[in-house]
């Protein structure tokens, strides 16, 4: 515990929500500063209880905490009222177990979300008197880390970064510690140490790359500049899931988090590769941890938070091999012990409704279900393994089983889209509405049918089979969800039918960032420096100030955006190997242009690369 | 349908240090969760969604620290109290601790409508620079017989006039800077300590920033008279 708090009484009791910013939760980690080696403060860009929601750092605040030489704490963005107060008042940001200056650490790990939290990474080295480009970084200052899933397209961020680690966090840091120490011993300069980091697997450190390009703009040739620089960074990855870290006393945060409960990773990876995806290539293969070791953390973890709800989480959860025997398990349990359990991502079938009929409170929930593309032919595209009939009977069972709230997810502007695949995503929501209709019976009914459509904009992401796609501009998403909408009212059953759609702007520059290259750093650092910050929210989002700050460095976002890609054109993130081939997401683009949809994992083997990895789902098909 | 049993006790806990810029919601599901974890046999609701059976006497302002907060909570079977006080401490570090646990008997009110009247430190922060003659002010002017007052009504805009000395049970300066009052608390009209403060400043024709006062609640009191006033805390 430590009463010693940063902020004083006054500022505390001024800004909104002060328990953002005083620690001291349930859990949290304290340690002897003087009795540890390394300081490491871990960080997500955004304001506290978005990033107290997030699991992959409770994981790596559990696993650095285990180490006995390290001491590792948590920082989040400052809300703006705060941020202003700490501008004026020249106060330096603080980490929130020791409330210690993070400018003292000998680490800031930077966890990458979401392409929109890159001007909060600059608030958050600029409070804390970091200089903001890595080149201006000094011994007086700490290492900074980029990790998560943006950071296999380090690139935009590039030149506020010293190292990037690539994958998943559970495997290098202790070697990468160790070797710190001893430099540190050693007393070598930081450039030295930086090209020694850039040496470990899975450190891809961007000073060590030198990047040319084309007179079109695009990347020519990706050098590394120093000899035994390893010109490619492979991702790395955890092989047994069930023997490594995992958080069995997560911190609890006092204020209510988007996530006021325990997260159960079941599995990493996805079987089903979506060419739309990022993560189900990211984190190929798919590893499935063991039913014993899921309901052993499970118990301890709600013993030692007092959670009352667990959730299950994955990319598609009914795609683990044992949800029936963890759920008849946890449910015995749960019951007794008045626990909750909820499980996100599930396909709609007989089997997922069977579940979430026992678990759920049919009453309160809606039935969520994501066909992403209206079409057929649409999701033979994209590769989303789902017939109309396979929705429609998922659909009749849910009504069948009590539910009349179904909300539907589809994405605009995907490649190859046509007027006919956006009106089919309105006709497959009167479908289903009628579906209703002819299924329960007048008596039987609560009133109307309650269908919700959502619709986001599609943005291509790198290390998917999309890499290659144009993104469509803002004038054609508006349009698309006007035309979206316009179908929506003149089905039949448009009364129960209801109509959301996503911020274009955003869209546009997050596809610019998830495809961008080195030269956006100096765009982002002048639209941060002009007073952007919080971009992922519509309040704090400035649309003008970015088009300014794009205008004055001479950069066109159309350049990342719309462009058609070539099929050799060398991207600026191919230093980094995700272990999934560039050939073959070149293969599954092709195939996408002609409509043909791929096998899933546990059919069959499609020769995406992962096998070299030699673990997971991967096993069945090298034996 | 019948009741299923239930032992209820009334518990008492202080709330000092970082802890205080916790908000009561904060504080009440902080409290739902450290029961759970010290497995005390807690009652839930009937019904579809469960919950603890838990009242809360008295909310206590964020940014304010206390040595008399009150709970009433009901176990599914006897506990005893000593037991119960170090199972809660036990899955506490955070600077709320418990101070007491008293067992009820089956008919006992719940401690949200026993309150009657709460007591408070209030210290003047050092950013307000007080004379030499505070003190004897502030005394002369809280001793006159009555002190008509414009409250702020707790709900909409407005004011309604009061006299302060009716719901004002007790005062003393505990330093130069700190004055201790008991007053008037939970009912319609509960005063607040802030509000006696900045009257006592404005008397004296003092210009009032923001934050001004760091104020500790030292107890809650039921009124166990029926026709005077007769302070007792809580349990």
């Amino acid at each position: 515990m430590n009463n010693n708090l940063a902020l004083s009484d006054d500022i505390l009791m001024t800004v909104e929500k002060p328990a953002r910013y005083i620690g001291n939760e349930v859990n949290a980690v304290y340690k002897d500063k003087n009795k540890v080696d390394i300081r490491f403060v871990m960080c997500f860009p955004d304001v506290y209880e978005i990033g107290m929601s997030h699991l992959g750092i409770q994981i790596l605040y559990d696993m650095f905490n285990k180490f006995e030489d390290t001491w590792c704490e948590r920082v989040y963005s400052p809300w703006t009222d705060l941020d202003a107060i700490m501008r004026k008042d020249k106060l330096p940001l603080f980490a929130l177990e020791s409330q210690d200056p993070i400018k003292n650490f000998d680490f800031l790990g930077i966890t990458l979300q979401y392409e929109m939290c890159y001007t909060n990474i600059l608030q958050i080295l600029d409070l804390s008197g970091i200089p903001l480009l890595s080149k201006d970084r000094t011994w007086d200052d700490p290492v900074v880390f980029g990790g998560g899933p943006c950071s296999y397209n380090p690139e935009p961020v590039a030149d506020f970064f010293d190292i990037f680690y690539i994958g998943e966090g559970e495997t290098r840091y202790r070697e990468f510690l160790d070797m710190y120490k001893e430099a540190r011993k050693e007393g070598i300069s930081r450039q030295e140490f930086l090209i020694r980091s850039a040496k470990i697997p899975g450190m891809y450190v961007p000073s060590m790359f030198e990047i040319s390009y084309n007179e079109d703009g695009t990347v020519s040739s990706i050098d590394t500049k120093y000899p035994d620089i390893p010109p490619k960074i492979r991702k790395e990855l955890v092989t047994d899931l069930d023997n490594t870290y995992y958080p069995t006393a997560p911190v609890v945060p006092y204020l209510k988090s988007f996530s006021d409960r325990i997260n159960l990773e079941i599995q990493r990876g996805c079987i089903r590769g979506c060419r739309f995806c990022q993560a189900g290539v990211l984190y190929r293969p798919v590893r499935e941890k063991s039913v014993d070791h899921l309901f052993k953390t499970a118990i301890e973890s709600l013993n030692n938070t007092g959670y009352d709800e667990i959730t299950l989480s994955s990319l598609s959860s009914s795609d683990y091999s044992h949800l029936d025997e963890l759920i008849e398990k946890l449910m015995v349990y749960c019951g007794e012990n008045m626990v909750n359990i909820s499980l996100p991502s599930l396909r709609i079938d007989a089997f997922s409704l069977d579940i979430m009929s026992k678990i759920q409170d049919i009453k309160k929930s809606s039935l969520t279900f994501a066909p992403e593309a209206g079409s057929q032919r649409m999701r033979d595209i994209i590769n989303k393994n789902l017939t109309v009939q396979n929705i429609l009977n998922g659909c009749e069972q849910a009504f069948i089983g009590g539910w009349n709230k179904v909300k539907l997810y589809f994405m605009l502007g995907l490649p190859f889209e046509t007027d006919e695949d956006i009106e089919a995503i309105a006709e497959l929501a009167n479908e289903i509405a009628a579906l209703y209709y002819e299924t329960i019976p007048k008596e039987k009914r609560m009133g109307r049918v309650q269908i919700v459509v959502s619709t986001s904009f599609f943005v291509p992401k790198p290390f998917t089979p999309f890499q290659w796609a144009p993104q469509d501009d803002k004038e054609a998403f508006i349009e698309k969800a006007y035309k979206t909408r316009k179908a929506i009212t003149s089905v039949l059953n448009q009364k129960s039918i209801k109509y959301n759609w996503h911020e274009t702007d955003t869209s546009v520059l997050e596809g610019v960032f998830a495809r961008g290259d080195r030269r956006l750093s100096k765009v982002i650092l002048k639209a941060y420096e002009k007073g952007c910050l919080y971009d992922a929210w519509s309040e704090t989002y400035k649309h003008d100030l970015w088009v300014e700050s794009f205008k004055e460095c001479g950069i066109p976002m159309e350049f990342y955006t719309t462009r058609q890609r070539s099929d050799d054109e060398i991207f600026p993130w191919d230093m980094i190997d995700c272990g999934v081939t560039k050939e073959f997401l070149l293969r599954e683009w092709k195939k996408a242009k002609e409509g043909v949809p791929s096998p899933n994992c546990k059919e069959k083997c499609n020769g995406c690369g992962a096998t070299s990895f030699g673990v997971g789902i991967c096993r069945n098909h090298l034996q | 349908m019948q009741e299923s049993s239930s032992v209820k006790y009334r518990i008492k806990f202080s709330k000092n240090g970082a802890i205080k810029y916790i908000g009561h919601l904060d504080v009440m599901r902080y409290f739902q969760k450290v029961i759970r974890r010290s497995g005390l046999p807690v009652k839930y609701s009937e019904g579809y969604s469960p919950h603890q059976l838990l009242s809360f006497a008295f909310p206590l302002s964020v940014g304010y620290t206390s040595d008399g907060e009150y709970f009433d909570m009901a176990l599914t079977d006897k506990v005893n109290e000593d037991e119960i006080k170090a199972r809660l401490n036990d899955h506490m570090d955070q600077g709320i601790l418990i101070e007491k646990v008293k067992e009820l008997p089956e008919k006992a009110g719940n401690c949200m409508s026993l309150v009657f009247a709460a007591s408070y430190k209030i210290r003047v922060k050092e950013k307000i620079s007080l004379g030499d003659d505070f003190k004897e002010k502030t005394l002369d002017f809280l001793s006159q017989e009555t002190i008509p007052v414009n409250k702020p009504k707790k709900k909409g805009g407005g004011f309604v006039s009061i006299d302060l000395k009716e719901y004002l049970y007790d005062y003393k300066f505990i330093d130069d800077r700190t004055l201790y009052i008991c007053v008037n608390a939970g009912s319609e009209t509960n005063i607040k300590p802030s509000f006696v403060m900045e009257t006592i400043l404005g008397s004296q024709g003092m210009d009032i920033p923001e934050n001004p006062f760091m104020i500790h609640r030292v107890d809650i009191y039921e009124n166990v008279s029926e026709d005077a006033i007769e302070l007792r805390p809580l349990i």
